[in-house]
């Protein structure tokens, strides 16, 4: 027992606990300020629900109006309509007056007199099927529990700050805060070697190893308390909120809607939490055993759970309750557990796998590992007179001989072979579920919707001829040239399926594209097809005109599309309240690829390089820190005739050099090894690149204008690859410069990476939210490379001044600056 | 002036650790600075160095003043094992010393073998005892030839062997010109290698030549040390009287002469013992301590 309040004591006193908690306060906080901004306009986003609503049942009333000789049903519809229209109007009403909790009731008699309007045999187009039922039942669960409407665009709420606060922090990022900064704790002692003065007590070794399990459980549950905690706390005191538990939380599990209370999923989602939470760190203590640096062993261990995520979402086997893996799924696994019996079992399962890893670590004998070998051989030497040179010769020397570098290099390499292997799959199922579905298509227009419209025609001619002569023209001209036009196209369209089937299997891309093409451009409307179509209403013109003008880029350069769908997603879909509807088509339209240079886009698209590029900051941006500590090492470099400037800039040249070269390589490698499984890829493949309003609406304007103010251009996958690589190569140079110069002030590494992680997160929000005029200017803005470069975020902050080596200038002057204050602070303090 | 040190004043915190402290080398010598635990020897020699910066005074060094680091060509400093870098081999850290010296492979080579390094020397630091650890930092502060060799601790967790053969180096040393400036709880051995002591208390520096103490000493317990010491004093006879007991220089007077003066005083002679008195009972007077 003593060695376990030993345990706690040292936690306790750890000023990273209060790391921990700063760092739950600092997201809450930033959640709750960012969503108290945007919820000033929760009226306006309410009222334009209700006017969507509203201005479907006009469509459909005007509709019902136009039917001529209505019967009884129609007369009923109407009156459902007008019921509807009557309750539209007391919710507007209560939006007006802000009474928030009358909404539910004038929604929920909305939506009775929509369900009996459906019941009725009338279609309601923007409120159908799932969206109907989880409007329902939560509407159901709202008016039970007596609870008011809630902006869950922006909320404010204690209940729904905790949510969408802990769907964040009960996930990968919580455990990831949690290993960075209690995951060293085992490999730590043994560097340190306080764990001899464990080892040299009467204390059972089991019990040392055990106790510091248990307070790992204690540390979790610590956190789950003070999201809980800090997660109600700061809208409760900031705002005059209440607490509502009882908050519906829609969960789909298998197609079925759940609603369970916010408090109820909480549980359920602190359960999987501390289940994955536990289960890491027991993986942690277990590689610590055998990994002397305490960095290198935490990165195994993210390497092995990534891995063993990768595998459980890949294949359904694996999700299962047996697989600890699996609690890494934590939305998903949060909700399996929707039956209270399946969450203690869960527990039981993870405790089980917690207690066989203590187990093993008691078991296994420690040994030296049989790979390192003892002896080194020297280095060449160094006949450079310049100071400066010798340092980064000495640096350089450091990183080779620590290890860490090497061992870091491979894991990313191996990282890179996984991934490569995972979007090969991702991009196979989608090219064959792709050519799957037009055959399914042509197969549907061959045996159905061809002999159907054929047989039509032919009984709606066999009428006309029955027909007086005198009405036989017109209605020929009316209904007949219709549905033979609609032959015409559906004809046309077998043609073209069929045409690009056989271009597939031959490989020309041409005949394949053009098929896109026809389907865009009949969903643009150019086709004379008699077929009321909505879709163009769902997807806007600017995402249709995307899609024709990408297809007549990929023609005319000869390029081989990637994979699937027809259309180019864009940020201007219409598809509204249509979740599941926008999520459908979002799905068919995903593009995935695995030629080497779409992989490398891949990479920058989806945020990947944040991997290197804080793995490479970890590494080598500790600056003056890394020589501090329990080592004194910077006492033995002022004992050398070397000044201070030169100790640093030493560091910094050869951390930006390794860094650098090592990032390059990895991205050489991604290409290569797209490259050799598949192809190197197309330098010309179109990426789509949006434009600001500003720049749209000049005179000068050269790019395509779909709809007014929105405009876009394509650009060169090579030139956007080129200008992301040399954007994030400027971000390493500023960051480490940051990280050097903050290593000056503060003697700790963590505490220099902490503080660089905000001031970066600090400088981004900013740059967005407060300096959008000259956003352009600042370092940090670039770090969101795929949004500067594909225009999005330029065109959200109306700023013209970004272009594709628009980071250049400040990048590189921000770091310019940061080095000479690095170089007058050395000079001022030896 | 090799080693000037002014009025250095430095305090952490409330506690104040020097006060005042000031010395000077004037020629090549070997000084000893021996202090208890805490007294502040590592922060002298660390101000000395500029490795940690005073509250108050001043250092120079060969006339220049030790913030400019052009002072480390002519000097080293071997400090605790804790500056090493653990995943670096031995010659790496030799190596590094060499090349911004200009010192050759040869000499890394001769100055390892020296000290008897070189059979581990390839190997990485976390590998390395406590002695091999020291044998290191050895061979790193003499590899310049420094003209002042400043040594913290030098003979920390060496065996007996090891201990003399550093002694003997720290004299050869001196012998060719170096000035050593060395910390060492090991009085005996200070002993061995200088009488110039300076010792550290309160903050405080009280410079001595041990040499006057390094005699043989009568240590005489007596029934009425009040009495002979009043005796003594009136025979003009010099004395110590510490920890109960009377020390006499053998210069001063003999056994005989001692006994004949207690003897005729009815003093009664309890014990006599004979001792080669150093720089432990200096410490012991200065520092107030009562041998057992």
């Amino acid at each position: 027992m003593n060695i376990f309040k030993f345990e706690i004591k040292k936690i306790l006193r750890q000023k990273k606990l209060i790391w921990l908690i700063l760092s739950v306060l600092i997201w809450v906080g930033w959640l709750y300020w960012g969503n108290s901004i945007d919820n000033e306009q929760k009226a306006e986003r309410a009222r334009e629900h209700v006017d969507s609503l509203h201005e479907e049942t006009n469509h459909v009333q005007a509709n019902l109006r136009e039917i001529e000789n209505a019967d009884e049903v129609h007369s009923l519809q109407e009156q459902n309509i007008r019921d509807m229209q009557s309750a539209l109007v007391e919710w507007k009403t209560a939006i007006y007056y802000e009474e928030w909790d009358e909404i539910p009731l004038h929604e929920g008699e909305f939506l009775n007199n929509l369900q009996e309007y459906q019941n009725n045999g009338g279609e309601f187009m923007i409120l159908q099927d799932s969206e109907k039922e989880i409007a329902l039942k939560k509407n159901e669960w709202l008016v039970k529990h007596n609870l008011a409407y809630e902006d869950e665009a922006a909320p404010v709420s204690p209940h729904l700050i905790l949510i969408d606060s802990s769907t964040a922090l009960l996930s990968f990022l919580g455990i990831l805060i949690l290993s960075l900064l209690f995951g060293d704790t085992l490999a730590r002692e043994k560097e340190q070697r306080t764990w001899l003065l464990l080892r040299s007590q009467p204390i059972a070794y089991w019990k040392i190893v055990s106790s510091k399990y248990i307070s790992v459980l204690l540390l979790i549950g610590i956190y789950i308390g003070s999201v809980w905690l800090i997660g109600v706390g700061v809208p409760l005191l900031l705002g005059p909120h209440s607490l509502e538990l009882q908050y519906p939380y829609i969960l789909i599990v298998n197609e079925t809607i759940h609603i369970l209370s916010i408090s109820d999923y909480f549980i359920r989602l602190s359960v999987v939490f501390f289940c994955a939470s536990a289960f890491t760190f027991a993986i942690i203590f277990l590689v610590s055993k055998f990994v002397r640096d305490s960095f290198y062993a935490l990165l195994l261990v993210g390497f092995i759970i990534s891995l063993g995520y990768l595998l459980t979402e890949m294949n359904t086997f694996f999700q299962s309750v047996y697989n600890p893996f699996n609690y890494f799924r934590t939305a998903d696994t949060a909700g399996d557990l929707i039956h209270n019996e399946g969450m203690w079992f869960y527990l039981l399962v993870a405790l089980a796998w917690y207690a066989l890893l203590i187990s093993l670590n008691l078991l296994i004998p420690n040994k030296q590992n049989p790979f390192t070998s003892v002896e080194k051989k020297p280095f060449n030497e160094i006949t450079s007179k310049y100071i400066l040179w010798k340092m980064v010769n000495f640096e350089w020397r450091k990183i080779k001989r620590r290890g860490l570098f090497k061992q870091c290099m491979l894991l990313l390499v191996v990282f890179i072979v996984i991934g490569y292997t995972y979007q090969t799959k991702l991009a196979e199922d989608n090219e064959s579920g792709y050519i799957n579905l037009l055959e399914e298509r042509a197969h549907v227009l061959e045996n159905e919707y061809i002999p159907f419209t054929e047989e039509y025609l032919s009984s709606m001619e066999e009428m006309v001829e029955e027909m007086p002569a005198d009405m036989q023209d017109e209605y020929r001209d009316t209904m007949i040239s219709g549905e033979e036009k609609t032959l015409e196209f559906y004809n046309n369209r077998l043609q073209n399926i069929n045409r690009a089937l056989s271009a597939y299997k031959k490989e020309a891309w041409g005949p394949f594209i053009e098929y896109q093409l026809f389907e865009n451009r009949y969903v643009n409307n150019e086709f004379d097809t008699h077929i009321i179509d909505l879709t163009l209403e769902l997807l806007g013109q600017f995402t249709v005109d995307v899609s024709i003008a990408e297809k007549e880029w990929l023609i005319d350069n000869d390029i081989k599309p990637v994979f699937s769908g027809e259309f180019r997603p864009t940020i201007y879909h219409n598809f509204g309240n249509q979740i599941t509807e926008k999520n459908q088509w979002l799905e068919e339209n995903k593009k995935v690829d695995n030629s080497g240079l779409y992989i490398l886009y891949s990479y920058f698209d989806n945020y990947a390089y944040a991997i290197p590029f804080i793995l490479f900051l970890f590494l080598f941006g500790g600056g003056l820190a890394d020589e501090h500590g329990k080592r004194k090492t910077l006492h033995y470099l002022k004992t050398q005739p070397v000044k201070v400037k030169d100790i640093v800039f030493g560091k910094y040249l050869t951390s930006t050099m390794v860094s650098i070269m090592s990032s390059l390589s990895l991205f050489i490698i991604v290409i290569i090894t797209g490259g050799v499984f598949n192809r190197i890829g197309d330098w010309k493949y179109p990426i789509l690149k949006y434009d600001p309003p500003s720049m749209v609406n000049n005179v000068n304007y050269t790019g395509m204008e779909p709809e007014s103010g929105r405009g876009f251009h394509f650009i060169n996958l090579g030139e956007y690859l080129i200008a992301s690589v040399v954007i994030y190569t400027l971000l390493i140079v500023f960051f480490l410069g940051l990280c050097l110069l903050l290593s000056l002030f503060f003697k700790k590494k963590l505490n220099v990476f902490s503080i660089a992680i905000f001031i970066a997160a600090a400088g981004y929000i900013l740059s967005l939210h407060w300096f959008g005029d000259v956003s352009h200017l600042s370092p940090f803005t670039y770090l969101n490379i795929p949004k500067i470069l594909n225009g999005e975020l330029p065109t959200a902050l109306d700023n013209p001044n970004f272009h594709l080596y628009s980071g250049i200038i400040p990048l590189l002057g921000w770091s310019l600056l940061l080095l000479i204050i690095g170089y007058v602070s050395t000079r001022r303090n030896r | 002036m090799i080693v000037s040190v002014e009025n250095i004043y430095k305090s952490y915190g409330k506690v104040k650790t020097l006060k005042g402290v000031t010395f000077q080398i004037k020629e090549p010598q070997i000084l000893a600075l021996v202090g208890p635990n805490g007294a502040g020897k590592s922060t002298l020699l660390n101000i000395i160095t500029n490795i940690t910066s005073a509250d108050s005074g001043s250092v120079t060094i060969f006339n220049k003043s030790n913030k400019d680091t052009k002072i480390f060509r002519e000097i080293s400093y071997m400090q605790d094992n804790s500056v090493l870098y653990d995943y670096l081999t031995g010659y790496d850290h030799l190596q590094f010393i060499g090349e911004l010296h200009g010192i050759s492979k040869k000499k890394i080579k001769e100055t390892a073998e020296l000290i008897g390094v070189e059979s581990y020397l390839n190997n990485k630091v976390n590998t390395y005892s406590l002695g091999m650890k020291q044998h290191l930092l050895l061979s790193m502060a003499i590899l310049n030839e420094p003209k002042l060799l400043i040594l913290d601790e030098p003979l920390n967790g060496l065996d007996p062997t090891s201990s003399i053969k550093t002694r003997n180096l720290i004299l050869d040393l001196y012998n060719q010109g170096t000035t050593i400036l060395l910390s060492s709880h090991n009085l005996a051995e200070i002993d061995q290698v200088t009488s110039n002591v300076l010792f550290l208390k309160a903050g405080k520096l009280f410079e001595e030549d041990i040499g006057k103490y390094k005699q043989i000493t009568y240590k005489i317990k007596v029934n009425d040390s009040t009495k002979a010491c009043d005796l003594l004093k009136n025979s003009s006879i010099p004395y110590l009287f510490l920890d109960n007991s009377i020390m006499i220089n053998k210069n001063n007077a003999s056994i005989h002469e001692l006994n004949v003066l207690f003897h005729r005083n009815n003093i009664t002679l309890l014990d006599i013992e004979k001792k080669k008195h150093g720089t432990e009972d200096r410490y012991r007077e200065i520092f107030g301590l009562n041998e057992e």
